[in-house]
């Protein structure tokens, strides 16, 4: 079977999602073709434990609200009803002493929090406050949203301005370096380490410091999706419907179509044919687009060996999904109710050599027992998660994709298991009772991520590590970066591209530009407002 | 959300909805809003990947017909290119017996068009006298048998007017006066139990027929049942599964719906109807929104229907006593989905290997007592001591999507008590002890069973489908209401809401309990459609046509 249209996009994450948004709207015939039965990729909201407790069980944390171009050019919020909560109270991390760490959307509680640990950090971090913020809105989340500048045309515009000269600086650091540099106590280390690297940057890795002003920003700036992250991926794909495009689930790409040195559709693994009349983007990570996707001898060899040389993150993610009987009650909150209100709880780490160790373990396919981590309890702060009364929780821990050396060690449901009950073990020290509030829970492991989503390789959640060689222009290399790929008419839009992962709406909605720049057409919107001043300020 | 007005309003957003909706957006000219209370529509359509990441499993309907979805392959053409494909496994249906191992399997029409494989498996099965009865049995279901395309006309129109009979009676009639019917007056009187083992001389196809009869949810001790016999063959062979799960069919609506100009919000409640002078103008969401319509077409089950979202004071007293005595208790499941590293090896594929690709595989035995027993355990709200297990889906060998690479899914299902015969806390232990109990009794069946074999699985049982699907409320039944005389189509739910319209203008009402037969089918979709385009003279896609 044979179908035609403009546009064929491979994956129906949130990336293709938005390159399908903009382009259906912008008249295009669009196609997504989707490996997983349900649209989404990483936007998944699932009942996986029990009926009405609704878990995401990928991304959760949605950090980039105020600036994603796509939610007000989508109109997410007015037309399809959108919403997002921002707890104000976003870090909570107890220590055995009884004192707890807080963070909250409001700096001055904040510096409050971090006083009672060191007055001069206090300090710091108000000051960290105001300089990462004007980091964010003139260069960083700016940057985010259009294609990268080689790295010497970034440079110089950076010495150019003196925001960007301090960036440049901080890039060339670790995030180690970085945060010894702004903090003197040991618990505020810990905390700040924690919440500028787990996600999956490298502690002591140099020259790419600026993602550490960038999480440490975005740390206060988390938001849940009002009914689960799936909304999101269900008003994307209302979108992609109504301006005539379709979605299609359980669709196995096998090929990429390439005639005449042009993309012109996709096969699949069932042998239908989607013909693309104009372009293909795939949004899947790079050995899939170019190694498995594309025929032999396509593309030249030195750029073949370029993809082969692609790295996966370092670990990945343990998560444990949870269906409580009612909320957890912390021990600190007999003091603070409000720190029941928490929406991440960061435990089990006492100083940062905690993390170190943990971090090293990992190297070795390690996780200790007593190895830290951070939960959350999304329903305590939008009750439409779980039944009344009732609570939905996650605990979050980076782990070693290959567990004593055998990812399949993480398919063992016994071994699975096991694992969760250590992890509740720690909880339990914090939020006594909570083991037995536990209904049901669901298991998820770096291997089980490989299995959901094929594009997450050895459970990369990002498609690939960040690296300063796998960043920016070089993300995922200088002839891709900017979506457009050797071959003509086949695009890249996942997170394996600038900006990268952490359903940040980047990718896909550079991609969609692209596409709509080479075909010429009139784009229905408009630059985002934060990327017009800092084009003119000379930063991009 | 803001208030809102539109030609239709939907409440609910489960299949017949589904079904609904679209024909009133594409032939109706509708503007359609569905309400679905869940984070996602579909309702019995529903998959999920909760036994582990990356392996499907289908919360409610997971084996489909061909005949499930005939009105949508004919007025949606397009509903194939919109993501709706049915698959099969060679084997449609089958049965091991535990103490030989022999086994039954019962190939797929495609698989064997003339019939003659599986012909020649229930004479090695069952010996000659029940083989040529089998094949009497089998060849109502051909077009020109008469039984199915009998079934399928009840299923697809609305009841007859009262006292006529349904195109199935009639043709039963006609039957009956045949000199070679397998069945008369007296027979069809018969509870299930006493039918199955009257009809046959090998225990093993009796154990098969009230393994069948029980599954749709037949309660198989009570009288009148003796059709399903005849049913249990002639509308059971072709059984299919849809790609990618059956939560696709669900997809592929949704797409027409949007492309007819159809909305649908989930995560949004329906709280009441909107009644002004006996008719109904729209709803009122949870939170207070008013919808505004010119009908409401609803999808909750009668006792939702008339005691919350219509209200009693807007019902005659006889309507609502007739609702709240319905039966409902008695179609109750414990269905689990497995994700496993190995398909199955079944120790019967000694006896035929085909059995280890076998759709719909009931694990059974010569002890027809322990198999009648087991419904009466539960009538008195006890979960059976004896697992009587059916293993469902293999889904993933027919179809690679529904499991990673090289790995598999299995199901397996029993009927319980009622969700509300243990607590929650009960509930839990009980999924534990019943994934060790089905473990335990697979190793008789199986070699590969372990353990080890074990990603993990999606248990599901009475307690979940009474929280997952309101209507399913309070036990969890699978039906919303039983299958028992005098709740049976044309009658059911009860007369005076079985054509679809109720006692308030404008507002219909359609869902499982209406219809011939429950299942995740298009038939109470289809049908209510058919008496809102009686009503409001809109296009009609059926003339000339036997539905």
């Amino acid at each position: 079977m044979a179908r035609k249209y403009d546009v064929v996009i491979i994956g129906a994450g949130p990336n293709g999602l938005i390159a399908g948004a903009y382009l259906s709207k912008a008249g295009l015939k669009t196609l997504i073709v989707e490996k997983r039965l349900e649209a989404g990729g990483g936007l998944a909201t699932e009942e996986s434990t029990l009926p009405m407790f609704l878990h995401n069980t990928h991304s959760i944390y949605h950090m980039m609200v105020d600036y994603a171009p796509a939610y007000r050019d989508l109109r997410l919020e007015e037309d399809y009803n959108v919403r997002y909560v921002r707890p104000p109270l976003q870090f909570v991390m107890p220590f055995s002493d009884g004192r707890c760490l807080c963070l909250y959307t409001d700096v001055e509680k904040t510096c409050r929090s971090i006083a009672r640990f060191s007055a001069k950090d206090a300090e710091a971090y108000r000051k960290m406050c105001g300089k990462f913020h004007s980091y964010m809105e003139e260069f960083l989340a700016p940057a985010t949203y259009v294609s990268p500048l080689s790295a010497l045309d970034q440079t110089a515009k950076l010495e150019a301005h003196p925001i960007g000269k301090e960036l440049l600086e901080i890039s060339e650091k670790s995030p180690i370096q970085i945060i010894d540099g702004l903090f003197e106590n040991e618990q505020v280390k810990t905390l700040m380490l924690y919440a500028a690297c787990h996600w999956g940057l490298e502690p002591d890795l140099e020259g790419i410091g600026f993602l550490v002003p960038l999480y440490l920003n975005r740390a206060v700036h988390y938001r849940l999706c009002v009914g689960g992250s799936h909304m999101v991926a269900q008003s994307l794909g209302k979108i992609v419907l109504e301006h005539g495009g379709l979605i299609l689930g359980s669709q196995q790409v096998k090929k990429i179509l390439v005639k005449n040195g042009r993309a012109c559709g996709v096969e699949t693994a069932s042998g239908d044919i989607m013909e693309a009349g104009k372009a293909v983007i795939s949004t899947l990570n790079p050995e899939q687009t170019f190694l498995s996707f594309i025929a032999d001898k396509t593309l030249d060899d030195e750029f073949v060996e370029k993809i082969k040389l692609w790295q996966w993150e370092k670990w990945s993610l343990l998560q444990i999904h949870l269906a409580l009987e009612a909320p957890p009650n912390f021990k600190v909150a007999a003091e603070d109710p409000e720190l029941n209100q928490g929406l991440v709880y960061v435990l089990g780490y006492e100083n940062s050599e905690d993390l170190l160790r943990q971090w090293q373990g990992m190297e070795q396919g390690k996780l200790d027992a007593k190895a830290g981590f951070h939960c959350s309890f999304p329903s305590v702060h939008d009750p439409s998660q779980a039944p009344p009364g009732k609570c939905t929780g996650l605990i979050s821990q980076m782990a070693p994709y290959a567990l004593d050396g055998k990812a399949g060690n993480w398919l063992d449901l016994k071994r699975k298991e096991k694992e969760a009950e250590h992890r509740l073990e720690i909880l339990e020290r914090y939020a006594p009772g909570t083991r037995e509030k536990v209904l049901w829970m669901a298991v998820s492991s770096p291997a089980d991520t490989e299995n959901r989503f094929l594009d997450m390789k050895e459970g990369s959640i990002k498609q690939g590590a960040y690296l300063p060689f796998q960043l920016g222009y070089l993300r995922p290399n200088e002839d891709c970066s900017d979506t457009r790929t050797p071959i003509p008419g086949l695009y890249l839009g996942g997170a394996c591209c600038h900006p990268g992962g952490l359903v940040i709406l980047g990718p896909g909605y550079l991609a969609a530009n692209a596409v709509a720049d080479d075909l010429g057409l009139d784009k229905w919107w408009k630059e985002p407002e934060i990327v017009t001043k800092a084009r003119a300020k000379g930063l991009l | 959300m803001a208030d809102a007005t539109y030609d239709a309003v939907i409440v609910g957003g489960g299949n017949k909805a589904l079904v609904t909706a679209i024909y009133l957006a594409k032939y109706g000219g509708m503007k359609v809003a569905l309400f679905e209370e869940r984070h996602e529509l579909g309702g019995g359509w529903g998959s999920h990947e909760a036994a582990a990441p990356g392996f499907i499993s289908n919360t409610h309907a997971s084996t489909v017909r061909r005949w499930y979805f005939l009105p949508l392959y004919r007025d949606f053409p397009e509903i194939e290119e919109k993501g709706l494909k049915l698959l099969h496994n060679k084997v449609a249906l089958g049965l091991i017996l535990k103490e030989d191992q022999s086994c039954l399997p019962l190939y797929h029409p495609e698989e064997d068009p003339t019939g003659e494989k599986t012909f020649r498996e229930v004479r090695r099965f069952a010996g000659e006298r029940d083989a040529e009865k089998w094949l009497k049995a089998y060849e109502l279901a051909r077009p020109e048998g008469g039984y199915q395309s009998a079934s399928l006309e009840d299923l697809f129109n609305l009841p007859p007017p009262p006292g006529q009979p349904t195109p199935l009676e009639r043709w039963l009639n006609d039957y009956m006066k045949r000199p070679d019917a397998l069945v008369d007056r007296r027979f069809l009187n018969l509870a299930a139990d006493q039918a199955a083992s009257e009809f046959w001389e090998s225990e093993g196809l009796a154990y098969f027929t009230l393994r069948v009869a029980k599954a749709v949810g037949f309660p198989t001790e009570v009288g009148d049942s003796g059709l399903e016999v005849l049913r249990s063959i002639a509308m059971s062979l072709d059984r299919c599964l849809i790609q990618g799960g059956t939560h696709s069919a669900a997809h592929a609506c949704q797409r027409i719906l949007l492309e007819n100009g159809g909305k649908f919000f989930t995560k949004n409640k329906v709280k009441k109807a909107l009644i002004e002078n006996g008719a109904a103008h729209g709803i009122i969401l949870e939170d207070g929104t008013e919808v505004r319509s010119k009908i409401v077409v609803t999808t909750v089950d009668p006792y939702q229907l008339c005691f919350e979202l219509i209200g009693p004071e807007h019902l005659e007293n006889s309507l609502l006593r007739k609702v709240a005595c319905l039966e409902r208790s008695l179609t109750c499941i414990t269905w689990y989905t497995w994700a496993i590293h190995e398909a199955a090896d079944y120790k019967a594929s000694d006896f035929n290997p085909d059995i280890n690709n076998c759709q719909w595989l009931i694990l059974g035995s010569r002890n027809m007592e322990s198999l009648i027993q087991e419904s009466h355990w539960r009538r008195v709200g006890k979960n059976p001591p004896d697992l009587h297990i059916v293993n469902f889906h293999h889904h993933s060998l027919a179809d690679p999507t529904q499991a990673p690479q090289g790995n598999h899914v299995i199901g397996s299902e029993i009927h319980a008590a009622p969700a509300y015969a243990l607590s929650e806390r009960e509930w839990m232990e009980y999924k534990k002890q019943h994934a060790e109990g089905t473990m335990a009794e697979w190793r008789y069946y199986m070699r590969n069973m372990s353990w080890d074999n074990v990603i993990g699985y999606d248990a599901i049982t009475p307690y979940d489908a009474a929280r997952r699907q309101r209507n399913m409320a309070p036990a969890g039944n699978w039906n919303i209401i039983d299958r028992v005389p005098g709740q049976n189509f044309p009658f059911n739910p009860v007369p005076e809401l079985a054509s679809h319209r109720t006692p308030i203008k404008n507002l219909y009402a359609t869902g499982s309990a209406w219809g011939r037969y429950n299942a995740g089918h298009t038939g109470q979709g289809y049908t209510c459609y058919k008496a809102i385009a009686e009503d409001l003279k809109l296009k009609k896609t059926w003339e000339g046509q036997p539905w």
